[in-house]
C-alpha cells in the first residue's frame, strides 16, 4: 500500500475507568473504502469521532496525509462526516446547507452557485435546492448530508451508519450509489456499521471491531472465509460452531473428534496442539448432505438426523441433529434438497478449507460468544 | 317489535341531556367572565369619567391617563420598572440558557438532580424570598435600592427561564452543532449561524417571561428596593390614598403595553425564521 490518507497509531480510548479502545493500529489508503464493523458498544463510532475531532484519545495519534492532526479541533480537520440521521441544518434550505462550509471559506458565490450544482447532479437531488431541509425523505436526508460533507473536499470521509435510517430497500439501493460516487470521485471513505452485509458490499477493506479492539482487518472476501476468530466467523454471516478435541495435525488441517463419535477435518487459524479443546466453524452452504450410509474406515463426517426443512426461497435451510445434540445448520439449492425427509439420517461434509478451527477462546484476541448456533 | 329501543331511553335520554349540555355552558362562561371581569372592569373605568367606579357610565375621558402620566412618582416608577425588566431579562436569560446548555451535556440522573435544584427556588414563598433577601443584604451591610431588587427579580425569574430552555433543549438535535464545526465553523461562528436561530424563539419567549415576572413583582421589590419605586410600588402608594381611576389608567397601560409587547415580538421571530 501507498503511503496511507489516514494513519491511526495506538491508539486508546478511557472514558472513565472503562476503556472504550485499547490500541487501534489502523491505515486508511488513498481512494480506499474501509469499514469498521462491529457490534453496538466495540467502539466503532468513538474510534470515527477520533478522527473527526470530536473525542481526544487518551494515547495515540491520528495522522491525515502525514500530518498529525491528534490536537486539532474539529473544524480544522480535513475530515467530514455524514452522520446517522443526516444532521442537516434545519433552518436552512438543501443549496445552504450544502454550501454552508464553502461560504465559511469564503468561496465567491457564483463558484459556491456551480459546486452546489454539480454535487446535487452527484446525489441526485436536482432541482431540490431549494426544498427546506425539513421537508426532505429520509432518503433526500441522507442524500443531502453526503454533498455537504462532499463540497469542501475532504481529505476523508467519515460516515456514521448513514443509512441505518432507512428501509432494507432504500438501504441497498443507497448502498450501490454510495459505493459508485467513493468511486468516481475517487475518494477516501471510512465507513462505520454494524450491518455485515453492507459492509461486505460496499468496503474495500473492513476492520472487525469488538471490544474496543480491531480483532481481523481484510478484503470481504477474506474476512468471509478466512475468519481470524470465532467471533468474526459468527458476526459476519452465518455459521456453525461445533465445540471438538484436536485429535491430530497435519500441516494445516487438524483432525478433529466432535462429539462421542464423529471426527473431522479442518483449516487451522492458529497454533493449536493434539488434545486442545476447540471450537470449529464452519459456514451452512460449504456444508455437502449425503445419504447416510453404512460408515465406511476413516471416513470423515457428522451423522446427523433431519429436525427441520425450511423453504427459504433462493435456498432450503436444513436444521439437523447429531446424536450427541449438537444441531448443524446446512443451506442447500431447491433441487439438491429434493428427497429429503424430516427424521432421516444424513452424513454431513466439507472440504477441510472450508471451516476453520480455533482453540478455545482462552487466548485474549477472542471475546467470548456463545458457542453454538441455536 | 324491536324497534332499535326508541321509546324509553331517548324520552328519558333526551330531555336529561340537554340542561346538562346547557348547564356546562353556563359554567364555562361564569369561569370565563370570573376571568376576565376585573381586566375589563379596570380597562373600562380608566375611560369614565365619574371618579367613583360606578354604573351607569357617565362620559368617556382620557383625563385619567394625563393625571397618572403627570405623577413625577410615576415616571420614577416606570423608569426603574423598565431597567428592572430588561436587568432581569437579560441577566436571568444569560444564565439560565448557558446553564441549560450546561444540563443539556450531562447524564440524565445528574441532569435531572441539577434541574430539580435549580427550579426549588420557585416553590419558596416571595414572602420568605423578599424578607431573606432582605436580611442578607442587611447582614453584608448593602444598603436596599433598586440594585438588590433586580438581584431578588433575577432570583425569581431564573427558575422559569430554565424551566422553559430545558424543555426546548429536550428536542434539540446537538449533532447539528457537530456537524456545523465539522464543516469548518469555529465554536462561536457554529453558535452564532446555527444555535442562536435556532432556539431564537425560545430566548425571545424567556427574555419576555423574565420581563413580565419582573415588572409586576411587588413582594420582594417592597422588601428590598428602599426608597426607589417601581411600577407596582407607586401603585401600591397611590391606592393607599384610596381608589384613583388613574390607577385604573396605569394598569390599563401596563396591560396593552405586555401585549403589544409579546405580539411583536412573535411577528419578528416569525419572520427572523424565515429569512434563511
Amino acid at each position: 500500500m501507498m503511503a496511507a490518507t489516514v494513519e491511526i497509531r495506538g491508539l486508546q480510548k478511557r472514558f472513565g475507568d472503562q476503556v472504550a479502545l485499547h490500541d487501534i493500529d489502523l491505515d486508511v489508503g488513498e481512494n480506499e473504502f474501509v469499514s469498521l464493523l462491529g457490534p453496538s458498544g466495540c467502539g466503532k463510532t468513538t474510534l470515527l469521532r477520533i478522527v473527526a475531532g470530536f473525542e481526544q484519545p487518551t494515547a495515540g495519534r491520528v495522522l491525515i496525509h502525514g500530518q498529525d492532526v491528534t490536537d486539532m479541533p474539529p473544524h480544522r480537520r480535513p475530515t467530514n462526516i455524514v452522520f446517522q440521521r443526516g444532521a442537516l441544518f434545519p433552518h436552512m434550505n438543501v443549496f445552504d446547507n450544502i454550501a454552508y462550509s464553502l461560504k465559511l471559506r469564503k468561496w465567491s458565490k457564483a463558484r459556491i452557485a456551480s459546486r452546489v450544482e454539480e454535487l446535487l447532479a452527484l446525489v441526485r437531488l436536482e432541482g431540490l435546492g431549494h426544498r427546506g431541509a425539513t421537508e426532505l425523505s429520509g432518503g433526500q436526508i441522507q442524500r443531502a448530508a453526503l454533498a455537504r460533507a462532499l463540497a469542501p473536499e475532504p481529505s476523508v470521509l467519515l460516515l456514521d451508519e448513514p443509512l441505518s435510517a432507512l428501509d432494507l430497500k432504500l438501504r441497498q439501493h443507497m448502498q450501490l450509489e454510495l459505493r459508485a460516487i467513493q468511486r468516481k470521485l475517487g475518494a477516501t471513505f471510512l465507513y462505520v456499521t454494524h450491518d455485515q452485509t453492507e459492509a461486505l458490499v460496499m468496503s474495500d477493506r473492513i476492520a472487525i471491531m469488538n471490544g474496543g479492539r480491531v480483532v481481523q482487518e481484510g478484503t470481504p472476501r477474506e474476512i468471509y472465509t478466512r475468519p481470524a476468530s470465532v467471533f468474526a466467523s459468527d458476526f459476519i454471516g452465518e455459521t456453525n460452531l461445533l465445540p471438538g478435541r484436536v485429535v491430530a495435525i497435519d500441516r494445516d488441517v487438524a483432525t478433529v473428534a466432535v462429539g462421542s463419535s464423529a471426527t473431522v477435518r479442518v483449516r487451522i487459524a492458529g497454533a493449536l496442539v493434539p488434545g486442545t479443546l476447540s471450537t470449529i466453524s464452519v459456514r451452512p452452504e460449504a456444508i455437502r448432505l449425503t445419504a447416510d450410509g453404512p460408515p465406511v474406515a476413516g471416513e470423515v463426517g457428522l451423522r446427523s438426523r433431519v429436525i427441520e426443512i425450511m423453504y427459504l426461497g433462493s435456498r432450503v435451510r436444513i436444521e439437523t441433529m447429531t446424536a450427541d445434540g449438537l444441531v448443524v445448520l446446512v443451506d442447500l439449492r431447491d433441487e439438491e434438497a429434493e428427497g429429503l425427509e424430516r427424521d432421516s439420517w444424513v452424513r454431513l461434509s466439507w472440504t477441510p478449507s472450508a471451516a476453520t478451527v480455533w482453540r478455545d477462546e482462552t487466548d485474549g484476541t477472542v471475546e467470548p460468544t456463545p458457542a453454538s448456533p441455536e | 317489535m324491536v324497534t332499535k329501543g326508541e321509546p324509553v331511553q331517548t324520552v328519558t335520554g333526551r330531555p336529561l341531556r340537554l340542561p346538562s349540555h346547557m348547564g356546562s355552558r353556563l359554567f364555562v362562561g361564569a369561569v370565563l367572565f370570573f376571568l376576565f371581569l376585573p381586566v375589563v372592569v379596570i380597562v373600562l373605568f380608566s375611560f369614565t369619567t365619574s371618579p367613583r367606579l360606578s354604573l351607569p357610565i357617565e362620559g368617556l375621558t382620557l383625563r385619567w391617563y394625563q393625571t397618572a402620566l403627570a405623577n413625577p412618582l410615576l415616571a420614577e416608577g416606570l423608569r426603574n420598572s423598565a431597567l428592572l425588566a430588561c436587568t432581569t431579562a437579560v441577566i436571568a436569560g444569560t444564565l439560565g440558557i448557558s446553564f441549560s446548555f450546561g444540563l443539556a451535556k450531562l447524564r440524565r440522573r445528574e441532569r435531572g438532580v441539577l434541574l430539580t435544584l435549580s427550579l426549588v427556588p420557585a416553590a419558596v414563598p416571595a414572602l420568605v424570598l423578599g424578607v431573606a433577601l432582605a436580611v442578607m443584604f442587611n447582614v453584608f451591610m448593602v444598603t436596599p435600592g433598586i440594585r438588590n431588587a433586580a438581584i431578588g427579580h433575577v432570583l425569581i425569574a431564573l427558575p422559569f427561564v430554565i424551566l422553559t430552555m430545558n424543555a426546548r433543549l429536550e428536542t434539540f438535535d446537538f449533532t447539528v452543532l457537530e456537524a456545523a464545526r465539522d464543516l469548518g465553523a469555529s465554536p462561536l461562528r457554529t453558535f452564532r449561524d446555527i444555535t442562536l436561530p435556532l432556539i431564537r424563539p425560545s430566548v425571545i419567549g424567556t427574555a419576555l417571561l423574565a420581563m413580565a415576572l419582573s415588572l409586576d413583582e411587588f413582594v420582594v421589590t417592597f422588601f428590598n428596593v428602599g426608597s426607589d419605586q417601581t411600577l407596582p410600588v407607586v401603585i401600591w402608594g397611590l391606592l393607599r390614598r384610596g381608589i384613583d381611576p388613574s390607577i385604573n389608567a396605569l394598569a390599563t397601560l401596563i396591560l396593552f403595553s405586555l401585549i403589544a409587547l409579546v405580539v411583536a415580538s412573535n411577528r419578528l421571530d416569525r419572520r427572523g425564521g424565515r429569512r434563511w
